[in-house]
């Protein structure tokens, strides 16, 4: 699901592409693509024996 | 404001010593309550109930058993927590009116010990902002001045402990929103650890980033409160290998780490007064800088609105007006990003807490005003500071988000006075999972910043 649901005002559409432009632009920085880490996996939070416990 | 016997610790004590019962904490509670009523701080409040639990704590007491040192210490309770004897609304006209016939977990413990359960408080709309402007019941006012914000998201709890209705209060954390309003109400706010407090029962706004915390009158009366919080849970996966509260007494010399440059601008004001402090007190201090902040902001943001839109969008299908504008504009902005795009967030959140463990030296803390700015004035929209001009909202998490990207622990503490007479605080953030040593080095800390004074 990555479609918008029904009618957004002219401010939320407003809204929606500042916060996009805004988080696309920091993600993909062009000195973010020149930085180069040994740590390239994503940062993970599956544990699986996590889920190993009765009352979860 | 702030009066005799509002702290946790010396409710108490004066619990223990037979100088005051329950039911009279609970009903000067109520009638400061009353007094207040105008900064907006509860959404709901049931004085037959509270002052029924209070006498239960009593007969406790009276009887030589009570349940805990805190059996019978009024608590107030953000209005996302779950409470099997109030309604959960977060603030939001998209959820039921009816209690949900379940506590969390934090307030299941609370309960168990005897503490009164004091009403719910009113907070951001499902803790989606940093403002406390919009919610369902209006706006919190600052009990410093009833024309600022507190802040938020637990902006109602702020209010209630800094304008002295009860000691201590639950909030919630994603962005800053224990801190944010704790600074802003010049009271303490504690962020746990991600992993070592329970979120069950915390309605969510993003699963990887929220931590439930106490907002508090004292450092004190935080410790008294943090084996509440954490440990495992069965309940919540994160916390499998939470450890138990364990306070400890550290001694060694603290060597704090502030935070500057591109990203971190904050008003001279706040500069000058956190400069004074910590250049005064007993710690060694360098100064570091964050590269390339504004990606790790913009990770922040892209984790906050995907996993926020994830929790939400049967809500958004269902109910799309039952959302406040903005918060909706935030929810369809996340239902927008890209699998990639938030794979490339998690990368950025590992670089940054290797570049804060790694990159700046031996640390025990690292050191930032907890706002770049006093309470703003309700209404308005910008602020300007450090050459600066952001939104309002922007400004409020202005430095706190670095603490839920990286997990880390927080602390708040107040420490002076605005030419306005509005609070300033400082925000300390410790070592992953160090909790309890972030708060021994905040006592020193402090001890040794009141001695100078």
């Amino acid at each position: 699901m990555n479609q918008s649901t029904t009618h957004l005002t002219e401010d939320q559409k407003e809204r929606i592409e500042k916060t996009l432009k805004r988080i696309r632009a920091g993600l993909w920085s062009e000195e973010e693509r020149n930085n180069t880490t040994v740590f390239e996996e994503p940062s993970h939070i599956f544990v699986p024996e996590t889920y190993d416990a009765t009352t979860t | 404001m702030l009066q005799q016997l509002d702290t946790v610790t010396e409710q108490s004590a004066a619990l223990v010593s037979g100088e005051t019962t329950s039911s009279s904490l609970a009903r000067t509670a109520l009638e400061r309550a009353e007094k207040n009523s105008h900064l907006n701080a509860f959404v709901c409040l049931n004085p037959d109930h509270i002052l029924t639990q209070a006498q239960a704590a009593d007969k406790r007491r009276e009887s030589g058993k009570p349940l805990s040192p805190i059996d019978g210490v009024p608590i107030a309770i953000k209005d996302n927590y779950l409470t099997k004897d109030y309604p959960t609304t977060a603030c939001s006209g998209a959820r039921p009116l009816e209690p949900d016939n379940v506590d969390a977990t934090i307030v299941a413990n609370l309960r168990k010990a005897g503490a009164v359960i004091f009403g719910k408080t009113n907070m951001h709309e499902w803790a989606y902002g940093a403002t406390n402007t919009t919610s369902t019941s209006g706006p919190t006012r600052n009990p410093h001045n009833p024309d600022h914000m507190t802040g938020g998201s637990s902006g109602g709890s702020a209010a209630a402990v800094a304008a002295g209705i009860v000691a201590a209060a639950l909030g919630s954390d994603t962005g800053g929103s224990v801190r944010i309003p704790s600074s802003a109400c010049g009271i303490y706010g504690f962020k746990p650890s991600y992993g070592r407090a329970s979120r069950h029962g915390v309605l969510p706004l993003s699963w990887s980033l929220d931590a439930p915390g106490p907002i508090a009158a004292s450092l004190n009366d935080i410790a008294m409160l943090l084996p509440y919080f954490m440990g495992r849970d069965d309940k919540d996966p994160s916390t499998f290998r939470a450890q138990g509260f364990q306070p400890i007494d550290y001694t060694h010399q603290i060597k704090l780490t502030h935070l500057i440059g591109a990203g971190l601008e904050r008003s001279k004001e706040v500069d000058k007064t956190l400069r004074s402090v910590i250049d005064n007190s007993i710690a060694t201090v360098t100064e570091a800088e964050i590269p390339n902040i504004i990606s790790y902001f913009a990770a922040w943001e892209a984790i906050l609105h995907s996993e926020a839109s994830s929790y939400h969008e049967k809500y958004l299908q269902k109910n799309p007006q039952g959302f406040s504008s903005v918060t909706r504009a935030h929810l369809e902005a996340g239902l927008k990003l890209t699998a990639t795009e938030i794979l490339q967030a998690q990368k950025l959140r590992r670089r940054l807490l290797d570049t804060l463990l790694h990159s700046f030296g031996d640390w025990d803390i690292l050191v930032l005003p907890t706002l770049p700015v006093t309470a703003p004035k309700h209404g308005e929209d910008w602020q300007e500071f450090g050459g600066r001009r952001v939104t309002t909202q922007d400004s409020m998490t202005w430095f706190c988000w670095l603490g839920n990207l990286t997990g880390l622990p927080c602390v708040t503490i107040p420490i002076g006075r605005s030419s306005l007479g509005l609070p300033i605080g400082m925000m300390l953030m410790g070592k992953p999972g160090q909790d309890e040593k972030l708060l021994s080095m905040a006592m020193s800390l402090e001890k040794s910043i009141a001695l100078k004074e």
